[in-house]
């Protein structure tokens, strides 16, 4: 095993720098984003960190084209530069685990996928937690004055290469599992929220929602879009982009004369189906890696868990 | 990798007016495959992408053909398409009437308004493999005699078919009846022995005709339903189509009752 001295994060992002493009969390008031790296840095944050969107519009990125009238490839073709994620956290690694498996079946999804190649994440935190599928490249696991280097893909292994690793004796600690005792009853909030289709519950939630979706785009986990059809000035083309949407919003289920779940309870009633549902019929796992952005930025201070705890308790 | 969202152009063939809204539009462009009950997603640059059901009838030398109702920009840009015009195509997509597990079955087809389009397609694929099916009914309800589209081919399927068409009110002549498509549905003329119901229209319509088919002794299995939903992405990811746990482009359009009735919000 190799580890990475704290004092040599600084010179280790410098020194990928010069390779990829490298993003990590940046302080934004009370909040962090992802933002670029900046060479002429002189502290670095070395804790997880809670970023307002998670890593998935790096993956998924708004407005991204996904078909051009000029093009005449079928191949999707990324020409980014390689982009290295620095400072992810456990529960963000493990909803890329999970995102990784929706958009490989059962049909995949080629953008995302060659994204993924292109994009080197590397974890950091205390321990690992819940990160059953890997997810990470290399993931920094923090000792007093160092990083134990885990690797959990061969280019992260690569990374390790790089002079400022050093060899170790540390073994890397138990991967933790952690899980709040209400997202562990999966069986029950399923079969709750299949018996309360069109209940009055949902219409109670619905007098405090706003509706506004942030919910769905701040969560790791949810990935909705919407095609729209631009004008770029730059090379002076039409083309075809991928804007993130939420199934909160009134149009999303609206087709020529008729809305599919045109009030709010039944778009509700639709996100927790989805994320408590559909999501383990699907994938095996619930849409939830229960990171708390949803709760911390909702404006109608909605907590998802509140919500099901008292749905459970409806019996 | 393929790009799941690349499309093939498609020129436009010809351009039918059908009524001041409606077009039947034929492009130089055929599936080598597809099921009757599939759908493709068709774009015009510029103007977006919508979901169209696949016609390709032998009449038109299996050419593919979709009808537009001209209700948005994009529908306005097919409506007023014009020969040799070019237009994006991907597809097919979804599952189709499972027309492989109905031989020797009778068939009655259920149509309203411009849902004639998948019955169209099923219509088109039992009159070239007639001798596989028992007996053939196709009932089809509009508002008024001008929206019963392909009334030439429906007089031609006459040979191999009962045909009843019906509309809701008629100014001018009309030989054929007048009231809802339910009004057809009785027990002598539609039974339910070795039976399969198709029926695509609106939500509105699928309530009373499979009411009135669950009279005449139809089991839920037996009937099969073509959802529309907003569809954009046709590969299960974009979440818009969701239906309970089924995606409408994945697992539909076409679905059993059986199946329908299983999701929350399917009808």
């Amino acid at each position: 095993m190799k580890e990475l001295k704290k004092s040599h994060i600084l010179p280790f992002l410098k020194s990928l720098d010069a390779v990829y493009d490298v993003y990590l969390p940046e302080k934004r008031g009370k909040d962090w984003a992802f933002a670029r790296f900046d060479s002429d840095a002189e502290i670095i944050n070395k804790k997880p960190v809670m970023t307002i969107l998670p890593p998935k519009k790096f993956l998924l990125p708004h407005n991204e084209i996904i078909s051009s009238c000029e093009s005449k490839e079928n191949d999707y073709q990324n020409k980014e530069k390689k982009i290295v994620l620095f400072g992810i956290n456990s529960f963000d690694l493990h909803a890329l685990s999970i995102l990784d498996q929706v958009m490989s079946r059962p049909i995949p999804d080629a953008n995302y996928l060659k994204r993924r190649k292109n994009i080197i994440f590397i974890g950091i935190g205390p321990e690992r937690m819940n990160i059953f599928h890997n997810g990470y490249d290399l993931f920094l696991e923090e000792f007093d004055d160092s990083f134990l280097a885990i690797a959990g893909t061969p280019r992260g292994s690569a990374l390790t290469d790089n002079k400022y690793f050093t060899k170790s004796s540390k073994k890397p600690k138990k991967i933790l599992s952690f899980r709040d005792p209400i997202l562990s009853q999966s069986d029950k909030i399923k079969e709750a929220i299949e018996k309360s289709y069109g209940s009055r519950f949902w219409k109670e939630i619905a007098e405090t929602c706003f509706g506004c979706g942030i919910c769905a785009y701040v969560c790791p986990l949810c990935y909705c879009y919407e095609h729209e059809d631009n004008f770029r000035l730059d090379d002076c083309s039409n083309c075809r982009e991928k804007k993130w949407t939420a199934c909160f919003l009134p149009d999303f289920f609206q087709v020529a004369g008729h809305n599919f779940r045109e009030n709010l309870p039944e778009r509700i009633y639709n996100w927790y189906y989805h994320k408590f549902v559909r999501f383990p019929k699907e994938y095996g796992v619930i849409g939830c890696v229960d990171c708390g952005r949803c709760i911390e930025y909702c404006p109608a201070k909605i907590n998802f868990k509140e919500v099901l705890k008292e749905l459970i308790s409806k019996k | 990798m393929k790009n799941p969202f690349f499309s093939q152009s498609a020129k436009v063939k010809k351009n039918e007016k059908l009524t001041g809204k409606t077009a039947l539009v034929t492009f130089d462009y055929e599936f080598n495959k597809f099921s009757p009950g599939q759908f493709l997603m068709l774009s015009i640059s510029g103007f977006g992408e919508a979901p169209f059901g696949i016609m390709q009838p032998a009449c038109e030398n299996h050419k593919l053909q979709v009808l537009v109702n001209n209700v948005g920009a994009l529908s306005d840009k097919i409506y007023n398409l014009k020969k040799n015009d070019m237009v994006n195509i991907r597809g097919p997509y979804g599952n189709g009437f499972p027309v492989f597990n109905w031989k020797n079955k009778n068939i009655s087809m259920f149509a309203g308004g411009t849902g004639v389009v998948p019955i169209k397609a099923l219509i088109d694929y039992i009159s070239l493999n007639r001798n596989k099916f028992d007996d053939i009914q196709i009932f089809y309800g509009a508002k008024t005699p001008e929206f019963i589209f392909f009334q030439e081919e429906l007089r031609k399927c006459k040979k191999f078919a009962s045909v009843m068409l019906t509309v809701e009110q008629s100014k001018e002549k009309w030989d054929e009846n007048t009231g809802l498509i339910t009004n057809l549905i009785t027990p002598k003329t539609v039974t339910a022995d070795k039976c399969i119901a198709a029926l695509c229209g609106p939500p509105i319509m699928y309530k009373f005709v499979i009411e009135k088919l669950k009279k005449n002794g139809f089991e839920n299995k037996d009937i099969y339903v073509s959802l529309e939903r907003r569809m954009r992405c046709g590969i299960g990811k974009c979440q818009h189509c969701t239906c309970g746990d089924k995606y409408v482009c994945l697992d539909g359009p076409v679905f059993s009752y059986d199946e329908v009735l299983k999701m929350p919000d399917g009808i």
